[in-house]
């Protein structure tokens, strides 16, 4: 047998026809969303059978004449299958399920896109074994491509959104905060305020030429050059962190920077116990830990959200703080090259992060507005602050679970907060109510039990504001 | 021992931290407290037994009864069968604590009894939590059920001697505090220890 065009597209056409079947059977089985069902029928598989026509319509004419040039829309959609997304597209359906569901807070925040977005859209939550979030629509792009490069097109408007979240944490509503940050990225996407932001920044040409002595050329540069540089590789993905960052102290207040502090026991905690040392690592795709946290804070006292704080629940953030200022900061001190012409190279040292460092504080107040402004009264209120607390101290300490507040449903922001600050003040008191903290598992137990409460009001108070309405 | 009359569990909701009953969230109260019952709604989650390889559930197997069942869910609102003979774990919609002076029964509603569910269950003063529901269809038809629907009637009743400890503290306690229905517990029943150790592994012939 042969390699050659021929036999190439022999073998996709007899891959898409797996395929099919493949689709067929998921379909049948999508559980419990009849959207992901029609999806499947309506989209997909008539994508699957375009390509396959596309791929059958060349394979006749190269049967007939072995000379024949392959089209340009074959190969664009032989990019498509290839690629492996329409592949992806299926493992993350038939790995979506309602067993594995981080249900309770993702309610909220399929209510959060409901008012401020959209409300055609479905979520596929994809469980991950790492410690990995991440909150991305993936419709639209591929809708795009089929459109420009094969001419398919698709009337389908709803938004496909896939959720990864750590399976072995789906339950863990104290890491679950970090989803605020997802939901963060999703709404940059979505509006370009990243890249409204950064424009503004950048178009000032004094400081581009501030980057022009710690690039490496091997030619002159110009300002496009180092915009571009700049735009793709650091301040636009530190831009866009803080973006993320700032949706999340908005939205959850508190527990949203617990919720990082405990997060990074999981990355900065890691390098700490190989290694004996805290560091703030400057990255090409992050701000180090205490710019971060540094930034959260002070969002959080504009906010009026510290003030109203306990001072145990305070010492809590500024020991950690404290603690991450003082540690060591840490360059890679290595050149990456940032184009093709092999012109241009980067090195990660300090000096460069002091430019990146100080452009990127330049864009905060910005963005703290913009991102203000869009959410509008969705941003938490220190009265939110007050109701938490309560709810943890009349409530949690109780072992009864924070979904109702003076009659009323109590808000998510709360009930997440009042989660933590029981988790913070109240160990000894639950110890006296609930019989299973205690022996080696107690710590466990307690978090347990905690999750089971806070997961309990979540739910509940969503079905009871909504009864309210 | 007397049956608490609404105007009494009332009284019992505005009592202060330990010797408060709590019934949270209570959506539709002129609806949900009768007389003297209070009506609970069925909640989301559902374990469904299942036939399995293993064809009994022993207490003296290492076999979690856990696996014996299926995990599912449903929206509130959203119809769950349930079918002839098919033993389903559900909880309340609702989450209840009772204090330590009061003792619940649970009951179906009446007119559920009627199409063929009918479960009775008791509540230990100072329990905390969801109710698990243990729901079988004795009708020859599938009954749809719909989340949020009031399925059961609690029962109120003051306890004379009261112990001192709540049933939440005490060492036997084994359903504390869920948010979710609960599968039986009773492999961690001492019994089944005694009997092992004091007459199954040294019978006498």
């Amino acid at each position: 047998m042969l390699t050659s065009e021929l036999s190439y597209l022999n073998g996709l056409i007899n891959d898409l026809y797996d395929f099919e079947e493949e689709l067929k059977r998921l379909s049948l089985k999508v559980y419990p969303s009849p959207v992901l069902k029609q999806f499947i029928t309506k989209e997909l598989i008539p994508i699957v059978l375009n390509i396959r026509d596309i791929f059958i319509k060349d394979k006749a004419k190269l049967d007939e004449d072995p000379h024949y040039n392959i089209s340009a829309k074959t190969k664009a959609a032989e990019i498509i299958w290839s690629s492996g997304y329409l592949q992806h597209f299926a493992w993350a359906i038939s790995e979506s399920n309602i067993k594995s569901y981080p249900l309770e807070i993702m309610s909220f925040f399929k209510d959060l896109i409901h008012e401020l977005d959209t409300s055609n859209f479905e979520i596929l939550a994809v469980p991950s074994h790492e410690i990995n979030f991440s909150f991305s629509e993936v419709w639209l792009p591929l809708k795009d491509y089929l459109e420009k490069n094969i001419g398919l097109k698709s009337n389908n408007e709803t938004l496909l959104i896939k959720l990864t979240f750590p399976h072995t944490h789906r339950h863990n509503l104290f890491l679950s905060c970090i989803y605020a940050h997802e939901i963060g990225h999703y709404f940059d996407r979505r509006n370009d305020f990243w890249g409204d932001i950064f424009t503004k920044v950048i178009k000032d040409r004094f400081i581009l030429k501030k980057f022009k002595p710690i690039l490496r050329t091997s030619s002159d540069v110009d300002n496009d050059a180092i915009r571009i540089v700049i735009l793709q590789k650091v301040l636009g993905s530190w831009i866009r962190e803080a973006i993320a960052d700032c949706f999340a102290v908005c939205l959850l207040g508190p527990a949203y920077v617990y919720s990082t502090m405990e997060f990074n026991i999981f990355s900065s905690g890691r390098q700490q116990f190989h290694n004996n040392l805290l560091m703030n690592i400057y990255s090409l795709t992050h701000p180090p830990n205490h710019l971060r946290n540094n930034f959260q804070v002070k969002l959080l006292k504009e906010l009026g959200l510290f003030r109203v704080l306990n001072n145990r629940l305070k010492n809590e953030i500024t020991e950690y703080n404290d603690q991450i200022n003082k540690s060591a900061s840490y360059y890679r001190d290595s050149e990456t090259r940032l184009d093709l012409d092999d012109t241009l190279y980067l090195v990660e040292n300090k000096e460069f992060y002091d430019v990146i460092e100080e452009l990127w504080k330049s864009t905060l107040t910005p963005i703290k507005s913009r991102v203000k402004s869009f959410l509008k009264n969705n941003v938490m209120t220190p009265k939110q602050v007050e109701e938490a607390l309560r709810l943890a101290e009349e409530r949690i300490k109780l072992a009864v679970p924070p979904n109702e507040y003076e009659g009323k449903a109590a808000s998510v922001p709360a009930i997440l907060n009042a989660g933590w600050f029981a988790r913070l003040q109240y160990r000894a008191d639950m110890e006296k109510v609930l019989n299973n903290i205690k022996g080696e598992k107690a710590d466990y137990n307690f978090l347990e039990n905690l999750n089971s409460l806070i997961r309990y009001a979540l739910y509940a108070s969503q079905v009871h504001k909504r009864w309210q309405e | 021992m007397g049956i608490l009359t609404s105007d009494k569990i009332k009284e019992y909701f505005l009592k202060s931290s330990d010797d408060k009953l709590i019934v949270t969230p209570i959506l539709d109260p002129d609806t949900q407290l009768g007389l003297t019952t209070i009506d609970l709604r069925l909640g989301p989650k559902f374990k469904v037994d299942l036939r399995t390889r293993e064809p009994v559930i022993d207490l003296n197997d290492e076999r979690p009864i856990e696996t014996f069942f299926d995990h599912t869910y449903r929206n509130f609102g959203e119809r769950f069968l349930l079918y002839p003979n098919q033993l389903v774990l559900a909880s309340t919609f609702e989450y209840v604590k009772l204090p330590k002076d009061l003792f619940g029964l649970l009951i179906t509603r009446s007119s559920w009894n009627r199409l063929g569910i009918n479960l009775t269950s008791i509540v230990q003063p100072g329990y905390a939590g969801v109710l698990t529901l243990e729901l079988m269809n004795k009708s020859s038809n599938p009954i749809a059920l719909y989340v949020g629907l009031r399925l059961v009637q609690l029962c109120l009743f003051t306890v004379e001697g009261t112990n001192s400890d709540q049933y939440i503290t005490q060492s036997i306690s084994k359903y504390v505090a869920h948010s979710e229905p609960k599968t039986s517990n009773i492999s961690e029943d001492k019994d089944i220890e005694i009997l092992n150790n004091k007459f199954r592994n040294t019978i006498r012939h």
